[in-house]
């Protein structure tokens, strides 16, 4: 089973993605902000892709997916920014810290689940 | 920010007059209209997202209505289904139950008869007992009588004929008594090894069902109405399978519908995170113009000197917040003389 983590500091929001990629057969892991996302990293956390929201306290998304990708092992794991925010700037510095894909929310479960398997092969 | 209380008295307590220069005024409320169009948007937007949540919550909650009662239905049929089918198989069981009770009574009562047969054939021992004691007196007999021709000499020539003859029909009913006895214990030996067997074998494997119903014995019209409330029996369960996997695939079509509306649905929560961030960039363009006003009219009081006013004045995107789609649409439209400007992708891959 792939895994998967959520980075997010709306709670509901986690709670509904939780909802669909746990029914599409992934394990979920969650994390409020992008410093407890990346100390799981760094406690051995090995997630096959990331999802990961842009304004967060502590620590936003982007720092978040520029930091992890310096983590051993971590280096093409698929990152994909899930936000509210739509500007070419973000999105050009996302990409330079390292994401995969931008999203914009809302997304649809099935579009999200789509983009998964186009970033995570046999998922 | 000054302190609006402090500074409410003042305002109250002053003579606006000719010191208050209008271009100070001018130059900070104009950002106002600006934050009023940027909450406009994102209210809008909120107000936009909201409903379509809600409809689409609806409508994904009115399909989970309707296969809830799909399935319902389905659940109730196989239930009822089920029922009747126990009713009658209860029926069945009981029936077949009783002709298997009644076949082991009789049985048991034909074991019973056989067995005292078998007692009865053993009393004839006694009898061939008899005759061999009569075997063995008359041999005696004969034995005398020959002893009392050889002294009799010639004349008893004749006396010692008979008595040979007489020793061999002795003989001969000794043979036969011991014949008869043999045979009736290897009879009863033989009635009694099939009295215990207690196994089948393929014996009588060969004779087709046709022929058993043509059969006239009443243990086979008996064991044949056995097989008859067995197959039944099975034919019945056959039956509450077939139905029960027919409703299982339905309960299970409809659950996986279920579990894609539902889905759904919790997916459209995610309304409530962005109408969270959204109200959030309000609350700051609220606080902004709210500040930008107490700090016009503070100084129309004479309670804020201008250099503070101006130096204190923000625009929009000083809030340092994202600004919404709606909103960046209208500023990039208006940049570009009203040109519709098209919206980046939802979903990018870099």
């Amino acid at each position: 089973m792939k895994t998967i983590m959520i980075v997010d500091d709306s709670t509901t929001f986690l709670m509904s993605l939780e909802v669909v990629l746990s029914k599409a057969g992934f394990k979920v892991e969650t994390a409020a902000h992008g410093k407890e996302a990346l100390a799981k990293v760094t406690h051995g956390l090995r997630p096959n892709l990331i999802i990961s929201d842009i304004n967060m306290p502590h620590m936003n998304g982007i720092t978040f997916a520029r930091e992890v990708r310096k983590a051993e092992g971590m280096r093409f794991t698929p990152i994909l920014m899930l936000t509210t925010e739509s500007e070419q700037a973000r999105r050009d510095e996302a990409r330079a810290a390292g994401a995969t894909g931008w999203l914009v929310k809302p997304v649809k479960p099935d579009q999200l689940l789509g983009v998964i398997k186009q970033v995570l092969p046999g998922a | 920010m000054y302190p609006w209380t402090k500074l409410r008295g003042r305002i109250d307590a002053a003579d606006p007059g000719p010191h208050v220069d209008s271009e100070v005024v001018v130059r900070a409320l104009a950002e106002v209209p600006a934050f009023c169009q940027a909450m406009t948007s994102d209210l809008e937007d909120v107000v936009d997202q909201t409903n379509t949540a809600a409809t689409t919550i609806v409508h994904r909650m009115t399909d989970v209505d309707d296969l809830a009662g799909t399935m319902a239905r389905a659940v109730a049929e196989l239930a009822e289904a089920i029922g009747a089918t126990r009713l009658r198989l209860a029926t069945v069981t009981d029936s077949g139950t009783d002709l298997v009770y009644r076949l082991i009574r009789y049985f048991i009562r034909r074991d019973r008869h056989v067995r005292t047969l078998i007692d009865e054939v053993r009393g004839l021992n006694d009898h061939v007992a008899a005759i061999e004691e009569v075997g063995r007196a008359t041999n005696m007999l004969a034995l005398n009588a020959m002893i009392e021709a050889v002294r009799a000499g010639e004349t008893g020539d004749g006396f010692a004929v008979v008595a040979r003859e007489v020793r061999a029909l002795a003989d001969r009913a000794a043979v036969a008594a011991s014949n008869i006895d043999t045979s009736i214990r290897e009879l009863t030996d033989r009635i009694d090894l099939v009295l215990e067997e207690d196994s089948f074998d393929d014996e009588g494997a060969d004779v087709d069902l046709a022929h058993l119903e043509s059969n006239e014995s009443t243990v086979v019209r008996r064991l044949l109405s056995v097989v008859t409330a067995h197959q039944e029996l099975t034919s019945m369960t056959a039956d509450i399978l077939h139905e029960t996997e027919r409703a299982a695939a339905q309960v299970a079509e409809t659950s996986s519908a279920l579990t894609t509306h539902t889905t759904s649905a919790v997916g459209e929560v995610q309304f409530q995170d962005i109408g969270r961030q959204m109200i959030e960039h309000v609350v700051d363009a609220v606080n902004e113009v709210r500040r930008q006003t107490e700090d016009v009219t503070a100084y129309a009081a004479g309670a804020v000197p201008a250099d503070d006013v101006l130096a204190r004045i923000r625009s929009v995107p000083d809030l340092g917040r994202q600004v919404f789609t709606r909103h960046r649409r209208t500023e990039a439209e208006a940049a570009d003389g009203g040109a519709t400007v098209e919206a980046l992708p939802a979903i990018e891959l870099f």
